[in-house]
């Protein structure tokens, strides 16, 4: 068995969306989703815009483009009056038509830089692909190197943009390396495999060992789905008694689950039997179909000696 | 008479302008809607991008990782 590490994991950026993750270096116009100060394909230092930021820009150029062709088009029909009426006339235009555009600007333009941040996301989603490609050719290097936290960090980045089974299986293979501790922060979820794996089997053990709130309908979906596959591990039984465990602090997921947590009580450890019993007990009135029959004729069979299970179902 | 007329064309230029910031209006995109954009970009596409870089992209570090 590999020795597992103790780390630290830096702090994740907290981001509303996905795409505040990346930057754009204004030099090279490359992309990336790691922390480095300076870029890593032309090595300036500070040359990054957030894609906010590059998309106001792009607008504002729009704006003042237009500007400049309203202008000429003034300018050009001040130019060409022959009377003093037509020259007022494009005088009074003029100032009339500058003052409609600011007015229209000012009014919509916050619809049209939300239109160009589409834009330029469908026009430079392939040169975002190659520079996410680029970090995980540094996550690489890095796991060559065994700098593993180095390699969770990056690809924990990246793969809040790229959700393919390659980068979460990744995740899960650095995962597996590290010693897993409360005050971590972790992910279970964002790393659900599209079909069976067994890395993703151990991780789960480990992590709802230290953090089970971390379990979610879709975690419990994905045991139910492979169930058969997770008996046939050294330690299946143990993580689907860890999951049906684990789905007891939601009284919506013992209702929503109770076929998959009668099936597994015998599994569950004795602290996690307990709560369901007590659960069982102070929710008389829910129908509970087989799993109250269940959880007493285990009761019975196996803690009628244990006074903590005395009248308690 | 040629003030006339780029005047005139100045005021189909404002009129064009506020149709398509109109349109822009209607549409009425939102960031998560952008982002829930680029996403989709990113990951419908990915198997023919695999493909068509000849592996997955990440395949060393999954194949070292697993020694
Ligand atoms: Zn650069």
């Amino acid at each position: 068995m590999k020795k597992k590490l103790g780390v630290q994991f830096r702090k994740s950026r907290k981001t509303t969306h996905a795409f505040e993750r990346l930057k754009y270096c204004k030099h090279c116009e490359s992309y990336t989703v790691l922390e480095h100060e300076e870029c890593d394909v032309c090595g300036r230092k500070n040359s990054f815009l957030s894609l906010r930021q590059l998309s106001h820009i792009l607008s504002r150029r729009h704006f003042q483009k237009q500007l400049l062709i309203l202008g000429l088009l003034i300018c050009l029909a001040i130019l060409s009056a022959d009377t003093l009426w037509q020259l007022a006339a494009a005088s009074v235009g003029g100032v009339v038509s500058l003052l409609l555009y600011a007015l229209l600007q000012k009014k919509y333009s916050i619809y049209e830089k939300t239109n160009h941040f589409m834009r330029l996301i469908s026009k430079e989603h392939d040169k975002i692909k190659s520079g996410l490609t680029r970090n995980l050719v540094e996550v690489n290097e890095d796991v060559e190197a065994e700098r593993f936290k180095d390699a969770y960090e990056k690809i924990r980045e990246v793969g809040c943009l790229f959700h393919s089974d390659a980068v979460k299986v990744c995740k899960i293979m650095l995962l597996n390396r590290f010693v897993l501790r409360k005050d971590m922060e972790l992910e279970l979820e964002t790393l659900i495999p599209s079909t069976y794996d067994r890395d993703f089997i151990e991780y789960l053990g480990e992590v709802l060992k230290v953090q089970p709130w971390l379990l979610k309908k879709s975690v419990i979906d994905y045991v139910i789905r492979y169930k058969g596959n997770i008996f046939l591990e050294e330690n299946g039984t143990r993580v689907i008694g860890q999951v049906a465990g684990a789905a007891l602090r939601m009284k919506s997921y013992v209702v929503m689950y109770q076929d998959f947590i009668s099936e597994s009580l015998e599994y569950i450890p004795r602290e996690r039997l307990l709560r369901l019993a007590k659960l069982l007990k102070a929710n008389p009135d829910e129908n509970w179909g087989s799993l109250r029959e269940a959880a007493s004729s285990l009761i019975e069979t196996r803690y009628s000696f244990d006074p903590d299970f005395k009248g308690v179902l | 008479m040629l003030t006339y007329y780029i005047l005139a064309v100045i005021l189909l230029v404002l009129a064009a302008r506020y149709v398509v910031l109109l349109l822009h209006k209607r549409k009425n995109l939102s960031e998560a809607e952008v982002d829930q954009h680029l996403l989709t970009l990113l990951n419908d596409e990915r198997e023919s991008y695999e493909k068509k870089a000849g592996r997955p992209v990440q395949e060393k570090p999954e194949n070292h990782t697993r020694l």
